[in-house]
């Protein structure tokens, strides 16, 4: 059977790299007593695969993780060591229990949201990402004179939007502008909705660094506050559904 | 949210940042304005390599079982931040609290090698408390160090104002109770250090004073406190199944040198090998119970989630209870997908039959430790390890499966001609032989490794060998390649493979195991240039080193090279380890003649540590009445 789980990093855990996170959420789930599958061999390790892996200095509302159960066996009566997240007379179910256990074992800035249970034949995390949201806030004194909400009005009112992407080998010409599903800016503030797909995914970065380019001004050097706030694949329909959606309660 | 010491903006430039924000799992909080004491335990070394340390986990759990006492964990700032705290002038601090460790009670230090000596100034110095000890006023922390470089603290001994001689559970709570009576009756620094010279393992630096004859030795040690000890015997924790032991063990964020469960099984080592410190450090031998370990070991796998356990002891195989121990670890690992991790194992038939259940045999490599080339040279430094021995644990592991073999050597050792040296290559070429003489061609689809490996010996205090010479940097060189032109010189050489370990190090490491406090000085002045992180070879600048003691007119010829008369003066003879110098002595005219010394196991040969009324020595005792 596989789970989903989805969590936040926050605060200080914007530090912990993919690895580590991962690494993290291995042992985590083995200290909770969550019944988690195993690979054979002489070094066993956990079945799970994340969404997405999310940079060093990113903070995230819904980051998704799936990992395979043999059954839905928890242990009850585990240490509590982080403010509890439940009162025990809220727990009714086999799933309210199971983020029970597991919130137990977060460090200060990861917390679980939610574990539903996928359908039998659902493709695996990875390969369902289709789009991901940020929330992107600019230094205030780093804005300068460029009139960001201008910059995002022509994003919008535009059919294309070419920038120049580095890859460790080359540069090369793209156009992002089919690719940003939602844009917009206030208050040194900007959200969107871009293409996090295996084959388009696009950085918030490239979209912040487009918005200097069209009102041609340069990209100054400033650390952005990033956020992810959703991480999503498509529905039957075609539609954007926020990964977690795609299990159910159990 | 906790606030960290540093902003987002170092974090996200220097390297690992993980290193510097707390917070793993089973770290200890607690709310400062409760406790009465504040101490930071520090391993002057980077993030990745101190966290492994089993010492401070043990006293880490110690001191955070007491109430009244909040025990917190600080490293050395890699180089990256090194550079951003100096120049933004950011006081260094503690993982838990991110608070400065300026204003903790005590800073406690482990020394556990001598090429972090640059890293405690470092640690000083970033947290902004004097360098030397005299210069500190009330205010600053009381700097405590321990561990094996603590017996012989003479090189470091103006930068403490403590050393803790011996095993850190036994002397720490009356240590503390005598800081908080102190403080309550508004006594200084000086007087609560002349109280605490008086408990047992407790050496106060300051208190003392060397004295040197005109040869440069030492010809008597002076007290400037009447009080003060004449001998401090190291401290040893008796009972090693019912004491501190950290069963919820830190889980760092990041991979460290060392990422897995430790189970320290037993403390100290039956075998006397003449060059090992360690060996008579933490003699008597004393065990813990299966049973506890049984328990231990279950409730740190539960607690930290790790995905590996490995063993802890000098020698694992001289363990009585190994069988029966392994039996259930074995078990319950594979319930748990737990790898076990099987180091210092002595290669014979039951520690192949463990290996090649908890690992992949064609994937690991077994090792053998013969430390000298030939068996005259093994009697010298009674390593009881026969070539017959290795050859046959060889033959059995090539049956088995194994295909790599490590083995490890020492060059320099004392008496050593180049037909020792050779006997390196022939004792390789003849594993190589074993495989070639016993597996069957269509068995050797893939050939046989055999690596050696060649450290340079190092003479350190409290060993048989503290009286030998140590060798010249050219005299590494030449015998490194005397040892390369005997592996070439082999039938098999192609199968085997030559490391040899950096002499700058070494002839460092032998100027500061055996120094005398007139290396104080030169230790300052190598930091006060820069120096730090010596311990690691991209930062290690010998030059500097070799500068700075020709500047202040110290001979470091004087520390390795000179053999010592054996009615010498050492600066650590006032440290009193049980073990005696009179055993020590003899020991040493043993290995002039070449005469072996049985192990603890075997006989009792007197070396004093009995005197601490427990372990192998009076485990023998009952046996026989």
């Amino acid at each position: 059977m596989k789970l989903r789980i989805q969590f936040t990093k926050h605060g200080a855990m914007k530090f912990i790299g993919h690895l580590d996170t991962m690494r993290f959420f291995q042992r985590a789930i083995r200290r909770s007593g969550i019944d988690i599958a195993y690979t054979g061999g002489f070094s066993p390790h956990p079945i799970m695969t994340f969404a997405q892996p999310l940079g060093v200095g990113i903070e995230s509302d819904s980051e998704i993780l799936d990992i395979d159960v043999n059954s839905f066996d928890v242990p009850v009566g585990n240490p509590i060591k982080f403010e509890q997240q439940f009162d025990d007379d809220e727990i009714h179910t086999i799933r309210e229990h199971m983020i029970r256990v597991l919130s137990d074992q977060m460090s200060e800035g990861f917390l679980i949201r939610d574990i539903r249970l996928l359908p039998e034949k659902s493709d695996n995390a990875m390969a369902s990402v289709a789009a991901a949201a940020y929330t992107v806030i600019l230094p205030q004194d780093r804005t300068g004179e460029v009139d960001l909400a201008e910059a995002v009005e022509h994003i919008n009112a535009s059919e294309e939007l070419y920038v120049i992407k580095k890859t460790k080998k080359s540069e090369m010409q793209i156009d992002i502008r089919p690719r940003i599903y939602d844009l917009n800016y206030s208050d040194g503030r900007a959200r969107m909705c871009v293409d996090a797909s295996s084959a388009g995914n696009i950085k918030p970065e490239l979209v912040i660094s487009a918005m200097y380019e069209i009102m041609g001004a340069d990209y100054p050097e400033m650390r952005l506050g990033i956020t992810r706030n959703e991480i999503y694949g498509r529905d039957v329909n075609g539609d954007l559904k926020p990964l977690i959606e795609f299990g159910s309660y159990y | 949210m906790r606030r960290l010491a540093l902003s987002d903006d170092i974090l996200l430039k220097i390297d690992k940042p993980a290193r510097y924000i707390g917070g793993e799992i089973n770290s200890c909080m607690k709310d400062a304005a409760s406790v009465d004491i504040r101490f930071a335990m520090c391993f002057p070394d980077v993030y990745d390599i101190g966290m492994c340390h089993l010492g401070i986990q043990i006293l880490y759990d110690m001191f955070n079982s007491w109430d009244d006492v909040w025990c917190e964990r600080v490293y050395s700032p890699w180089p990256d931040l090194d550079a951003v705290m100096r120049r933004e002038n950011i006081p260094l601090f503690a993982l838990e609290s991110q608070d400065p460790v300026r204003h903790f009670d005590f800073l406690g230090i482990t020394l556990q090698y001598e090429m972090c000596y640059t890293n405690i100034l470092q640690i000083l110095d970033l947290a902004g408390i004097p360098l030397v000890a005299t210069d500190r006023s009330d205010d600053d922390p009381i700097i405590i160090g321990g561990g094996p470089c603590s017996y012989n603290p003479e090189p470091i001994a103006d930068f403490f104002d403590i050393f803790y001689i011996g095993e850190g559970e036994t002397r720490y709570r009356e240590l503390l109770d005598t800081y908080k009576a102190c403080k309550a009756e508004g006594l200084g620094r000086l007087e609560f250090l002349k109280k605490v010279c008086r408990i047992p393992g407790m050496y106060v630096p300051r208190f003392y004073e060397e004295r040197y004859n005109e040869d440069g030795t030492i010809s008597e040690r002076v007290k400037l406190y009447d009080e003060a000890p004449d001998t401090i015997r190291k401290e040893v924790e008796m009972n090693l199944s019912d004491t501190y032991y950290p069963t919820k063990p830190l889980v760092p964020f990041i991979q460290t040198a060392q990422d897995r469960v430790t189970l320290e099984i037993q403390r100290g080592c039956i075998r006397g090998c003449r060059f090992c410190q360690a060996g008579q450090l933490y003699r008597p031998v004393r065990e813990r119970t299966v049973e506890y370990l049984k328990s231990i070991a279950q409730e740190m796998i539960d607690s930290t989630g790790l995905e590996e356990l490995t063993l802890s002891s000098l020698s694992s195989s001289d363990y009585s209870g190994l069988e029966e121990l392994l039996d259930y670890l074995i078990e319950e690992c594979n319930r748990k997908h737990v790898n076990i991790s099987l180091p210092s194992l002595r290669i014979d038939a039951f520690s192949l039959d463990v290996m090649s259940k908890v690992q992949d045999v064609r994937k690991s490599s077994l090792t053998f430790a013969p430390e000298a080339g030939t068996q005259r040279m093994r009697n010298i430094i009674n390593k009881g390890l026969t070539e017959e021995v290795i050859l046959k644990g060889a033959s059995e592991a090539f049956h088995g499966g194994w295909r790599r073999v490590k083995l490890y050597f020492m060059l320099g050792l004392p008496f050593e001609t180049d037909e020792d040296i050779e006997g390196i290559g022939e004792l390789c070429n003849n594993v190589a032989m074993t495989f070639f003489d016993e597996i069957p061609k269509e068995e050797r689809r893939e050939p046989v490794q055999i690596v050696a490996s060649t450290s340079f010996f190092i003479p350190k205090p409290f060993t048989a060998l503290q009286w030998a010479p140590m060798g010249t940097r050219e005299e590494f060189v030449r015998k490194a390649h005397v040892c390369l032109n005997g592996i070439h010189s082999q039938l098999n050489q192609k199968r085997i493979k030559y490391n040899w370990h950096d002499t700058d190090t070494s002839e460092l490491e032998g100027v500061l195991a055996r120094g005398d406090r007139r290396l104080g000085p030169v230790i300052l002045e190598v930091y006060s240039r820069g120096q730090i992180y010596d311990a690691w070879t991209e930062y290690f600048n010998y030059q500097t080193w070799l500068d700075v003691m020709d500047e202040l007119g110290v001979d470091k010829d004087f520390y390795t090279i000179r053999e010592r008369a054996d009615d010498e003066i050492f600066p650590w003879d006032f440290l009193d380890i049980g073990v005696t110098k009179r055993f020590l002595l003899n020991e040493w005219h043993n290995a002039q003649a070449g005469v072996v010394t049985p192990n603890c196991r075997d006989k009792c040969s007197g070396c004093g540590a009995a005197v601490f009324g427990g372990g192998i020595c009076f485990m023998n005792r009952n046996q026989e009445a």
